[in-house]
C-alpha cells in the first residue's frame, strides 16, 4: 500500500524482518557448525568442542577464525567423503535427480503439447480424467507402486527410483497451459515450408517454451534432490542411498555427529542455492504465471 | 483456443505423443489408485506367509478403520494441520507477504522472494535437523534467547507439538502461495488502485473492494492445491517421529506406521483408500465453492 500507515508499515518490516533471520538463521548456523572441529588442542590437552553451548563463542575476525571457543577448520568436509560412501551418494543422487528431470522436460511438453494441439473427439473426456488425478495423493498410492517395484525386483536399483517419477500430472498440466497460450502463426507457416510435425515440435515450439522448460526442470530437480520418502522405502543398501538418506547416517541413536551432518548438509545445499539464485527469474516469473491462471 | 489448431498436429502422431505420460500415469497413479482398494480388502504382510498368499477378508479392514481411535487421532491432527499450516499460514502470510511487496520496487520483492524460497529449496530433511536445533528444550537457540531474555524455557515438541510442526510447513511451504499471489497481483490493471490513491481510499478497503474480488479465482486454485499437498506432508515425521505419544501423527505418518512399521499392508491400503475418498471429497467441495464463485 502506498500510503499505508506508519503502523502497518512499521509492523510489515518487523515481520519481515523476523522472516528473514528464520531463513537465514539457520543456514548461517549450520555453515559454522560445519567448520568447528569435533575437538581440539590446548595446553596439550584435548577437549570436546560443544556446539550447542550459549552464547556461543565466536570471532571471526581473529586468525584462525574462532567458532564454539575452537579454531576454525575445513576438515569436516574432507571427513565427510572418508567416513562414508559420500561420492557414491552425491553419484546416486545426481542419477535419480536427472533422469527425472529428463523424463519430465520430454513427457511433459511432448504430452503437453499434444493435449493443446490435438483436436479429436473424446479429448475433453480423456482430460478431464486426467485432470482428475491430480486429485490423488502421492502416499496413498505408495503401497501398491512399493509392491510393484518389489515384484520385479527393483528396489535399491535406480530404476526402482526414478521409473514412477518420469512425469506428473500437474507439470504436465502446467505445460499445456503454456503450449496453449502460444501463438500458432509459426508453426502454420512452417506447414508450408513442409516441416513435419517432429521438426515443428523441437525447432519450434520447444525452443520458445524456454522460460517453461527451465521452471519445470528447476522444480523437478529441486524436488528429486531433495525427495526422502520414495528414496526411504526403495533403498536399504547403503550403496544405493541418496544424499537425503545418507544425512540420517550421522544421527545414531546415542550421539549426532553434528559438524559431518553440517558440511553434508552444506555440500548438498549450496548447489540448490546457486542453481535457484541463477534462474530465479525463471522460477518466478513463469513457473507460477504460466499454468495456474484460475 | 485457436480455431486453426486442428490441423497442426495429426491424430497419429498427437496420440503418440501422449503415450508414454498416459502409460507411465497409467502404472504408477491409476493402477496403483484402484489397486488400493483391492489391497485394503486382504490381509496382506510384508513379509511371512501373508506377504505371497494374502487372504481376501472383504470389508474386515474398512470396519476396523472406523473403529480405530488412532484413525481418528490422526484425521484430527490432519485436519487441523491442514487448516492452520496450509489455509491460515501459508496463503495467510503468503497473501500478506504479497500485498506488502506489491507497487513496491522490484530490488525489494526478489529480495523478499529470495527469502522466502530459501525455505523451500532447502531439503526438508536438512530443515528438520535445523528445526530440532532451533527447537530443543535444552540446547536449542530459541529457548536459550528466551532465557537471555528473562523468560521461562518452554519444551516446543512435548508441550506444543502441533503448533510446532504447523509454524515449521508454515514457514517451509509459503512460497507457493506468495509466488502465486504475487503473480496474481500483477493482474489488476493498475489503474483502479491509482484512482483508489487519488481518492484516498483506506489500504483495508483498498483490500478488500479491489484486490480480493479481483484474484478471487487465484486464490481458489492456491486454495485447493495447498490443501491437497498439505495432507501430502510427511517431512514433520522427521521432526517428532508421529510423537509425542501420537500427538503429531498426520494421515500419511499413520499410514507409513502401519504399512511400513507394523508390516500391515492391507490395514495400510485400506486407509490409504479412505484417505482417498477424503480427499476427493474435499476437491469436490472446493470445486463446487470456486464454480460458485466464477459465477458471481
Amino acid at each position: 500500500m502506498r500510503r499505508g500507515s506508519k503502523v502497518g508499515r512499521t509492523i510489515a518490516y518487523i515481520l519481515l524482518i523476523t522472516y528473514a533471520i528464520i531463513s537465514f538463521g539457520p543456514f548461517v548456523w549450520a555453515l559454522l557448525v560445519s567448520i568447528t572441529p569435533m575437538t581440539y588442542e590446548k595446553d596439550g590437552q584435548r577437549f570436546g568442542v560443544d556446539i550447542m553451548q550459549w552464547p556461543p563463542k565466536i570471532n571471526l575476525f581473529s586468525w584462525p577464525p574462532r567458532v564454539f571457543g575452537a579454531p576454525a577448520t575445513l576438515s569436516n568436509y574432507r571427513t565427510v567423503f572418508e567416513v562414508v560412501p559420500y561420492a557414491r551418494w552425491i553419484l546416486n543422487t545426481v542419477i535419480y535427480a536427472g533422469l527425472t528431470t529428463l523424463g519430465h522436460l520430454l513427457f511433459d511438453s511432448m504430452g503437453g503439447y499434444a493435449f493443446a494441439r490435438l483436436r479429436f473427439p473424446g479429448k475433453n473426456l480423456i482430460f478431464t480424467l486426467f485432470l482428475a488425478t491430480m486429485m490423488v495423493p502421492a502416499y496413498v498410492t505408495i503401497i501398491p507402486v512399493y509392491n510393484l517395484m518389489v515384484r520385479y525386483n527393483l528396489v535399491n536399483t535406480y530404476a526402482g527410483l526414478f521409473l514412477p517419477k518420469l512425469t506428473g500430472v500437474v507439470t504436465l498440466f502446467m505445460m499445456r497451459q503454456f503450449f496453449l497460450n502460444l501463438p500458432t502463426e509459426i508453426e502454420e507457416a512452417a506447414i508450408i515450408d513442409g516441416a513435419g510435425v517432429v521438426r515443428r515440435f523441437f525447432q519450434i515450439a520447444l525452443p520458445m517454451a524456454k522460460p517453461a522448460l527451465a521452471a519445470l526442470a528447476i522444480y523437478t530437480f529441486l524436488g528429486t534432490w531433495n525427495d526422502f520418502l520414495w528414496p526411504l522405502l526403495m533403498t536399504s543398501d547403503k550403496s544405493m542411498f541418496t544424499l537425503t538418506m545418507g544425512l540420517n547416517f550421522f544421527r545414531t541413536s546415542y550421539y549426532t555427529f553434528w559438524q559431518l551432518m553440517m558440511a553434508a548438509t552444506l555440500f548438498m545445499t549450496l548447489p540448490m542455492v546457486i542453481v535457484f539464485l541463477s534462474f530465479q527469474r525463471y522460477f518466478i516469473e513463469s513457473g507460477v504465471t504460466s499454468g495456474l491462471k484460475g | 483456443m485457436r480455431g486453426s489448431a486442428h490441423h497442426l498436429i495429426g491424430k497419429k502422431t498427437g496420440i503418440l505423443m501422449l503415450l508414454p505420460s498416459l502409460v507411465l500415469i497409467g502404472t504408477f497413479l491409476v493402477f496403483p489408485a484402484i489397486w488400493v482398494l483391492y489391497m485394503g480388502m486382504t490381509n496382506e504382510t510384508l513379509t511371512g506367509i501373508r506377504a505371497a498368499n494374502p487372504q481376501f477378508v472383504g470389508l474386515q479392514n474398512f470396519v476396523r478403520i472406523f473403529k480405530d481411535r488412532f484413525f481418528y487421532n490422526a484425521l484430527k491432527i490432519s485436519l487441523l494441520f491442514v487448516f492452520g499450516s496450509a489455509i491460515v499460514g501459508q496463503a495467510g502470510l503468503g497473501m500478506t507477504l504479497s500485498v506488502i511487496t506489491y507497487r513496491k520496487s522490484k530490488k525489494f520483492r526478489s529480495f523478499v522472494q529470495a527469502v522466502v524460497i530459501l525455505a523451500w529449496i532447502i531439503p526438508e530433511v536438512v530443515v528438520a535437523y535445523l528445526w530440532v536445533a532451533f527447537l530443543d528444550k535444552d540446547f536449542g537457540t530459541l529457548n536459550n534467547v528466551l532465557h537471555w531474555l528473562g523468560f521461562e524455557k518452554i519444551n516446543w515438541f512435548y508441550d506444543y507439538p502441533v503448533l510446532s510442526i504447523i509454524l515449521f510447513n508454515t514457514w517451509r511451504g509459503t512460497a507457493f502461495s506468495m509466488l502465486l499471489f504475487s503473480a496474481a497481483l500483477e493482474t489488476i490493471p493498475p489503474s483502479y488502485l491509482e484512482a483508489a490513491d487519488v481518492m484516498n481510499v483506506s489500504p483495508w478497503r483498498k483490500f478488500k473492494d479491489i484486490i480480493l474480488p479481483n484474484i478471487k479465482s487465484y486464490i481458489f486454485t492456491d486454495l485447493i492445491l495447498i490443501t491437497l499437498w498439505t495432507f501430502n506432508v510427511f517431512s514433520p515425521y522427521l521432526l517428532t517421529h508421529g510423537g509425542p505419544s501420537f500427538k503429531t501423527e498426520l494421515l500419511p505418518i499413520y499410514i507409513y506406521r502401519n504399512a511400513f512399521r507394523y508390516f500391515k499392508i492391507g490395514y495400510g491400503s485400506a486407509i490409504s483408500a479412505v484417505v482417498l475418498g477424503i480427499n476427493l471429497a474435499l476437491a469436490l467441495v472446493y470445486l463446487r465453492l470456486s464454480g460458485r464463485g466464477a459465477r458471481k
